[in-house]
């Protein structure tokens, strides 16, 4: 799967979450740019994209994570 | 309590002199030699022993847990487990057994048995439940690999016991406390700081709380029986008592670990200022509502058994069901276990219930609310409208403290109903209550303790007013000259030797938290 095919699907999960579809998510998307984006919302995100992709995130990257991009890159890396 | 003592003051003399006399390598076995000195003075002595057995336990298995880790996770994962385990039993043991006791006994009344069971009697170590959630966070940060294990075992000794924070926090992480183990230089301006929050710690605590709480005790004696608007006066009362005592003890705290350099985390951000009881606990006893949510409800929500019932959930009911359920799942078991957090009985799992279910009835309704609120032209950034989910906010925590007051869930639901009961509420009952309570004591005495308190929260106001700036106090009062500098001091200090309740005759009162 390429990086672009992960970031749509990882913006559709964010449609999910957050149920907003007119959320556009980038690269450089943090916490900071959406509003409901808060620490329950990122385990439930994070969660969500290990559904959608079939692996289970180290509880280091959950916490370190500061991006979108850097999600991108774990997943890149594990699937 | 030791902290509020000359006792104290003279140790924390003592130390910082030793602490900036010996070489940078080794100030902290300087604080570590304090903190057993501070444990077996305001401590049970042979308590150490549970001390000890925490110390030693997650030194080895963190450094356990981290070699094998990568190698043979099965491993890591139980070495974690059996390091939980046996800290988590200690603390169960020592603060919960009793709970454990009287249930089963109850249980064994229903088929007319169990007249022989007794409580136990057993001491528990000095702030047993605020170390222990320390040991907890480490294991786990050094399991989860966002944390690199203490190697000396002297030095995770220190960490579980620094003595500022022995008795009633902050729960710190480690990643946060690994300055302990820095070379600190002298400092005046920081000792300087650290001594004038301690002195802020006093007014609250000495000026505060301890005169008002003479007369709360009087309102919440279960014998009394006060009703209606003056309930509603005394919970307001106490709430108050409740924050000068715990803030002030943090006051303390954290002053005493400035003057070495080491700066805890905040357990306080202005709580009263919330608009809701969510934002509340994020600034009401901090420490504890992010070790929670860290700790229980993160691990919670990201369990193969959460994750199995979102799955199912969403193919039977939906979306929105699928994400709510489980999560306010979790929030239920964080808020139940806030709640008996703070002791061994109903009515703390009564307050973290409460708490819970406004929690989830705020988020439920949050969507609705904004709604509502647009169609009637509210804006949420309105003054008034803070103001008033500030106060709601304010009643709502009451209520739940109507709980962590009262000694039994009957007592507690007794107040709520004694607050609501319209009959209650009339002025004319007001003024018979007044009589009752006038009669309890010498009015004269109430009047005096009141102007007291009233001249602390004068000053508690002035630190909320440079909160609210984000400027710092202590800042302030460095920058202004010599005489108002010392003017201001000595005004804090006379209002603490005027007006604080304290000296020979003084019964030490406990800090509320102090006894968790």
């Amino acid at each position: 799967m390429s990086r672009e095919e992960i970031l749509k699907k990882v913006n559709e999960i964010f449609w999910d979450v957050f149920d907003d579809d007119s959320i556009v998510v980038t690269e450089d998307t943090t916490a900071a740019d959406i509003e409901d984006w808060d620490s329950l919302t990122h385990i439930t995100l994070i969660s969500e994209v290990e559904s959608e992709f079939g692996f289970t995130f180290a509880m280091k990257d959950v916490l370190g994570m500061k991006d979108v991009g850097e999600m991108l890159d774990i997943i890149e890396k594990e699937i | 309590m030791f902290l509020v003592t000359f006792g104290f003051l003279v140790f924390m003399a003592v130390t910082i002199a030793a602490y900036y006399l010996v070489p940078g390598k080794i100030q902290w076995v300087v604080l570590l030699l304090a903190s057993a000195v501070f444990y077996f003075y305001a401590g049970t002595p042979y308590t150490v022993i549970y001390l000890l057995v925490t110390i030693v336990t997650i030194w080895a298995g963190s450094n356990y847990i981290d070699k094998v880790r990568d190698s043979d996770p099965g491993k890591a994962k139980r070495a974690l487990i059996a390091t939980l385990l046996v800290n988590i039993g200690i603390l169960a043991a020592l603060k919960y057994m009793n709970f454990f006791i009287s249930n089963f006994k109850s249980i064994c009344g229903l088929f007319g048995r169990g007249q022989g069971i007794q409580p136990v009697h057993w001491a528990a170590s000095l702030g047993v439940s605020f170390y222990t959630l320390q040991a907890v966070s480490y294991l786990v940060d050094v399991y989860w690999g966002t944390s690199k294990p203490q190697k000396n075992l002297l030095k995770v000794a220190l960490f579980t016991s620094y003595f500022p924070q022995m008795s009633s926090g902050p729960i710190c992480r480690y990643h946060e406390m690994e300055q302990l183990y820095e070379p600190h230089k002298f400092d005046y301006q920081r000792l300087c700081f650290g001594m004038q929050r301690m002195l802020f710690g006093f007014i609250k605590k000495l000026v505060v709380a301890e005169n008002l709480g003479v007369y709360v005790n009087y309102i919440f004696d279960e014998n009394a029986n006060y009703n209606g608007t003056f309930l509603w006066l005394g919970l307001f009362a106490y709430v108050v008592q409740l924050y000068a005592d715990f803030s002030g003890c943090m006051d303390i705290v954290l002053g005493a670990s400035e003057c070495f350099g080491i700066y805890m985390p905040e357990n306080f951000n202005r709580p009263f200022h919330s608009r809701s009881i969510q934002e509340f606990w994020k600034r009401w006893h901090i420490t504890l509502g992010t070790f929670a949510q860290d700790y229980i409800m993160y691990p919670i929500l990201r369990s193969k058994a959460w994750t199995k019932m979102r799955k199912s959930l969403k193919v039977k009911y939906g979306k929105a069901m699928s994400k709510n359920v489980p999560t306010y799942l979790a929030m239920m078991i964080l808020w139940v276990y806030i709640g008996i957090w703070h002791g061994g009985a109903w009515n703390y799992v009564g307050e973290g219930i409460w708490f819970g279910i406004v929690v989830m009835l705020g988020q439920l309704l949050d969507r609705r609310l904004k709604r509502v609120m647009e169609l009637l032209g509210i804006s949420p950034e309105a003054r008034w409208w803070h103001c008033f989910q500030s106060a709601r906010t304010a009643v709502i925590y009451g209520i739940g403290v109507y709980f962590f007051r009262a000694s039994s869930v009957r007592q507690a639901l007794h107040y709520v109903k004694a607050s609501i009961s319209p009959r209650c509420l009339t002025f004319s009952n007001f003024l018979m209550q007044w009589q009752v309570f006038s009669a309890s004591f010498p009015v004269k005495e109430f009047y005096k303790a009141m102007i007291c308190v009233g001249i602390g929260v004068i000053f508690m106001i002035v630190l909320f007013i440079f909160q609210a700036k984000e400027k710092s106090f202590y800042q302030w009062l460095a920058d202004r000259n010599l005489v108002i500098r010392w003017c201001i001091l000595y005004l804090m200090l006379f209002t603490i030797i005027l007006f604080g309740v304290y000296g020979p005759e003084y019964d030490a009162a406990q800090f509320i938290y102090g006894g968790f």
